[in-house]
């Protein structure tokens, strides 16, 4: 199949991986008071990219789709997980990451995504969306850097649909603030591809906190 | 990555139709008929379900086989069209207790389209109830008419209501045309027996291999022609 047709299959919101059912610390930042309008929405996305996926989950993203061979694979989905510090964050990850990994798996024949979903069977790899991604987008054949930029483009897709429904902003305002964040996405990847995988940094304490407390907040429409 | 044998029920039906006390009271007959449970709910806002499930059932049901699922306020899609969270919850879930052989899945979905996929239950229930007034059953709405069992709960309250339990039965014939449809008053118990015994013989068919859940390659055949 075409890697763009494949790229695209991947990225569509209609991709059964549960991805929807997270808002990466958004509920929980509107519920705050800290997140209020289409700027505080656009400042998370920047944070979200340019501190926290730019420095693990892309990073790991980038390395799997060149891993030589599946032990390597778990060692960057290991150290993954590890510098997840908010249990939601951690756990939504790894059920995206499994489902992805499963569903993906199911429409192409590739030794190392079966590979990885036979580890994640028998509970060798924590199964983080980020590793999943990269493997799928690398069965699929998409290129890396095309690989990073759709994991930028749901992660983003994804952040604006849950202010939607927690009534932050309204559906042309969501497109809005995606139309914007091109360069962001760009700047994230450049930055993810000079990064060394076995040193993930992500930074961003507000959002750590806020996916901490999302644990035991009262309301909950979202897994994160 | 799931156990075939274990039967999975998915519950459906508008919010307060009596969906978590049908649960509830499913629950211990199961168990006396010697079935290992596990219960997973769809909650629309908060663990309200599954708190309520848990201290329903304390000292009945082990409360770390009842899990609750955020649905990222789209209770349908997480039935239906991405049912992943709960398809990961379930692979969890059996994994830890691979005694388990029955699942009753609660969705939270709120009104009368809400269907399961078939790819994450094997049976479903559609509850809706008399005080919703009796014209529910004429409104359709494909939850309603394709449930292999329709629950028609809080029939108590159909003298206050002003509702006819003839007419929904009636009406729940005429749509459902040789589906099932119970009556039950989940409050006081009444009707519950006859949903465990409809719930344990549909099972035993499951099991015969006359229904099985359906495949990715049944369903990409299916829309193939």
């Amino acid at each position: 199949m075409d890697p763009l047709l494949g790229l695209l299959q991947l990225v569509d919101s209609s991709f059964p991986s549960g991805a929807f059912t997270l808002s990466h610390g958004l509920e929980t930042l509107i519920a705050d008071g800290a997140v209020r309008s289409p700027e505080d929405l656009e400042a998370v996305l920047r944070i979200s990219l340019l501190d926290r996926l730019a420095r693990a989950d892309l990073v790991v993203l980038l390395a799997v789709h060149r891993a030589a061979a599946l032990d390597e694979v778990l060692g960057h989905d290991r150290r993954l997980s590890s510098v997840k510090l908010a249990a939601d964050d951690r756990i939504a990850s790894q059920r995206v990451g499994r489902r992805l990994a499963v569903e993906a798996s199911r429409l192409v024949n590739n030794e190392l995504l079966a590979g990885y979903v036979a580890a994640l069977a028998d509970g060798r790899a924590p199964g983080n969306s980020a590793v999943a991604s990269g493997l799928a987008t690398r069965a699929f054949g998409v290129p890396d850097s095309d690989a990073a930029i759709g994991a930028c483009w749901g992660f983003a897709t994804g952040l604006c649909a849950a202010a939607v429904r927690l009534g932050l902003i309204g559906h042309g305002n969501a497109q809005r603030v995606l139309r914007g964040a091109g360069p962001i996405m760009r700047e994230a990847v450049e930055r993810a591809a000079t990064s060394d995988p076995r040193d993930l940094r992500p930074s961003a304490p507000q959002l750590d906190v806020a996916l901490a407390r999302h644990e035991t907040a009262a309301a909950h429409l979202f897994a994160s | 990555m799931s156990g075939e044998s274990v039967f999975r029920i998915g519950v459906g039906g508008p919010v307060g139709s009596g969906k978590t006390a049908l649960v509830e009271r499913l629950v211990p007959l199961l168990m006396a008929a010697g079935r290992s449970v596990l219960v997973v709910t769809n909650d629309i806002v908060t663990r309200e379900d599954e708190q309520h499930v848990k201290r329903a059932l304390a000292g009945v049901l082990d409360e770390r086989r009842i899990v609750g699922v955020e649905t990222g306020a789209c209770p349908h899609a997480a039935v239906r069209e991405d049912p992943s969270l709960n398809l990961a919850v379930l692979a969890e879930l059996e994994a830890v207790y691979p005694d388990a052989d029955l699942v009753l899945l609660e969705s939270g979905g709120d009104n009368l389209t809400l269907t399961f996929s078939p790819e994450l239950v094997d049976h479903s229930l559609y509850v809706i109830d008399v005080a919703g007034g009796d014209k529910i059953p004429r409104k359709r709405g494909p939850g309603l008419i394709l449930a292999d069992l329709l629950v028609i709960n809080k029939t108590d309250l159909a003298p206050y209501v002003g509702a006819d339990l003839a007419v929904m039965d009636r009406d729940a014939r005429m749509i459902r045309g040789d589906r099932p449809f119970l009556f039950t008053d989940c409050r006081a118990g009444i009707g519950i027996d006859a949903v465990v015994t409809h719930l344990l013989t549909a099972r035993l068919t499951h099991l015969a291999g006359d229904r099985r859940r359906i495949t990715d390659d049944h369903h990409i055949h299916a829309h193939a022609h």
